[in-house]
């Protein structure tokens, strides 16, 4: 039997996820359980403890349906957070299974928890006076120790590193070292975010993100490195991911310094960056948008290195030229755009408007903002169409307004 | 010195209730304090009334010859619950008085009738609405003192734990 953990002449959690847990196999099933969550807040604490070690969601696409305001209302004053009731539960000893298999960490929330700083949040509440700042997440580290404990191996990690300097950030590795054990089933790292001053390129510290993905490259599915900075261990740690299939590497820098942006230098050190993929034979979608202007040698190495990409996102690079790239790039369509079925080139191939071919050579399928603009679309796409012979198996190509000029000189080439 | 053959229950009013040990032997509760305060005259039950204790009793009496093995936890998912018809009285009784037996059998930690008001108020939660439910078990309001504000219980939970 499990303890009692509100001291409350009240249904204990327990009973309460008990008999949800009964309601959950009769008839309606979960849509009961959301009922009995809007019933008061006792019962809404040990919905959220239910759904937490249930593998369910918390706010389902249809939650707010049945779920009238002053309904709500009643359950989400002073509601707990799921974390609080977790560590409530341990402190019990109640023995919870967990499902969750996603853990999101914003390490500065992290190091200001075990710091104990004060710190404004910008998710604030309006007071009469414009926006009102709260103090949030002076919450003591081990309750967020006790949160990851709960979840025996995690499948996703986010970690968001906005606002985070070095130290910090080697701070909260030193946290995460403790669960490396419960990240070894990890399919998917998502990290965001730029560190303050980017990472110490002449630092004896070894990255955090090369430690975490050391210990978890043969499971490892899908990886975004969102305005991430890494390092060579960071390269050669992502070279081992042989199974990656899906990588977002959205304003990945390559490059330390922006002096050397351009130079022959700078696209070495580009091209040796980017040479994960060449160890990637799985991947199938890239997400390449707003890092430095691909090359030609880049382009053609990744297609041959990943025989299965079907998914190409490319974008306006913030430096380099770009007529070189839109060389690259006509080359790169003619040669294997038979193979692509997906190639955004939104912000870099420069037409009027966003247009979607979603089968190339017969009817241009008219999506509602190509509704918008009649007048020419036809003509854009009857351009591509007779203009680029590469682009036969594109099903979608995305792109945006621009200037002309790459148009024009793509397809005066045909 | 209590018999220890009978053991001696004092309600939240003070009213007592004699029963033989045996009765009680699923009682978590009990047993361990025999095992600690068996010595003692009474045990005492805070918080449950004389009637909800009366009807606790009589579904020891009825289940104290069971052989079957005590339950360790109600959620115990290798025993699946039976009905039993001897429970037909503990099936019909209001809701207000089903929400205080499912309440006595946790304090007197009694798994199996936990487990069978629990399933009981599973079946009459079954495809009604909050309001029916509050209607029907009508838990406390909420009281001031319980209400916390998000600046003492942070985002963590939020941004920390669960990802929509």
């Amino acid at each position: 039997m499990f303890p009692t953990i509100t001291n409350r002449c009240r249904l204990p959690l327990e009973i309460l996820i008990e008999i949800f847990r009964l309601v959950e196999q009769l008839g309606n099933g979960y849509y009961d359980i959301l009922a009995c969550a809007l019933v008061s807040r006792d019962w809404y604490h040990a919905y959220l403890l239910f759904v937490a070690t249930h593998g369910l969601c918390i706010e389902p696409a249809d939650f707010w349906e049945h779920c009238p305001e002053q309904v709500w209302s009643r359950v989400s004053q002073g509601r707990w957070r799921l974390a609080n009731l977790l560590f409530e539960a341990r402190r019990y000893n109640v023995d919870i299974p967990w499902k969750k298999e996603e853990l999101t960490l914003n390490l500065r929330r992290i190091v200001a928890g075990a710091r104990r700083y004060d710190l404004l949040h910008r998710r604030s509440r309006k007071s009469d006076n414009g926006l009102k700042k709260t103090l949030v997440n002076t919450r003591p580290v081990q309750e967020l120790t006790a949160l990851i404990q709960n979840i025996v191996s995690v499948k996703q990690l986010d970690i968001k590193l906005k606002g985070v300097d070095p130290e910090v950030f080697n701070e909260a590795a030193d946290f995460l070292r403790q669960f490396l054990h419960n990240f070894r089933c990890l399919q998917t790292i998502t990290i965001t975010g730029p560190l303050i001053g980017g990472w110490p390129s002449e630092t004896a510290m070894v990255h955090p993100v090369t430690e975490i993905l050391n210990n978890n490259t043969t499971n490892l599915r899908k990886i975004n490195l969102t305005e991430f900075i890494g390092d060579k261990t960071v390269t050669e740690a992502l070279r081992r991911c042989t199974k990656i299939h899906t990588a977002t590497l959205y304003e990945w820098d390559g490059l330390d310094k922006e002096d050397i942006a351009y130079t022959t230098e700078g696209i070495l050190r580009l091209e040796n960056n980017i040479t994960p993929m060449r160890f990637w034979p799985n991947l199938r979608m890239l997400d390449f948008r707003h890092s430095k202007y691909p090359t030609s040698p880049i382009l053609d190495d990744l297609v041959r290195s990943c025989p299965l990409l079907e998914e190409l996102r490319l974008g306006p690079g913030v430096k380099g030229d770009e007529e070189e790239f839109h060389e690259s790039l006509y080359n790169f369509v003619v040669a294997f755009g038979s193979r692509i079925k997906c190639l955004d080139l939104v912000g870099l191939w420069p037409v009027q408007m966003r247009l979607e071919l979603r089968t190339v050579g017969g009817e241009l399928a008219k999506d509602a903002f190509a509704e918008d603009f009649p007048r020419s679309d036809n003509g854009v796409a009857a351009r591509y169409r007779e203009g680029l012979p590469g682009f036969v198996a594109v099903q979608r190509l995305f792109v945006v307004e621009g200037e002309s000029r790459g148009m024009e000189s793509l397809y005066s080439r045909t | 010195m209590s018999d220890p053959a009978n053991i001696t229950l004092v309600t939240m009013d003070g009213t007592t209730f004699t029963v033989p040990s045996a009765y009680l032997h699923r009682s978590k509760l009990v047993q361990d304090w025999l095992r600690s305060e068996g010595d003692k005259q009474a045990m005492e039950v805070k918080h449950v009334t004389p009637f909800v204790l009366q009807g606790v009793l009589n579904f020891c009496e009825i289940h104290a010859e069971d052989t079957s093995e005590p339950l360790a936890d109600p959620a115990d998912p290798t025993k699946p619950f039976e009905a039993d018809p001897r429970d037909d009285a503990f099936r019909g009784m209001p809701d207000d008085q089903l929400l205080q037996f499912t309440m006595a059998a946790d304090i007197l930690q009694i798994p199996e009738l936990v487990r069978l008001t629990a399933q009981e108020m599973a079946s009459r939660i079954d495809g009604k609405s909050p309001d029916q439910i509050r209607a029907m078990f009508n838990p406390d309001d909420l009281a001031e003192e319980d209400v916390d504000s998000d600046n003492e219980m942070g985002e963590v939970g939020e941004e920390g734990a669960i990802s929509k």
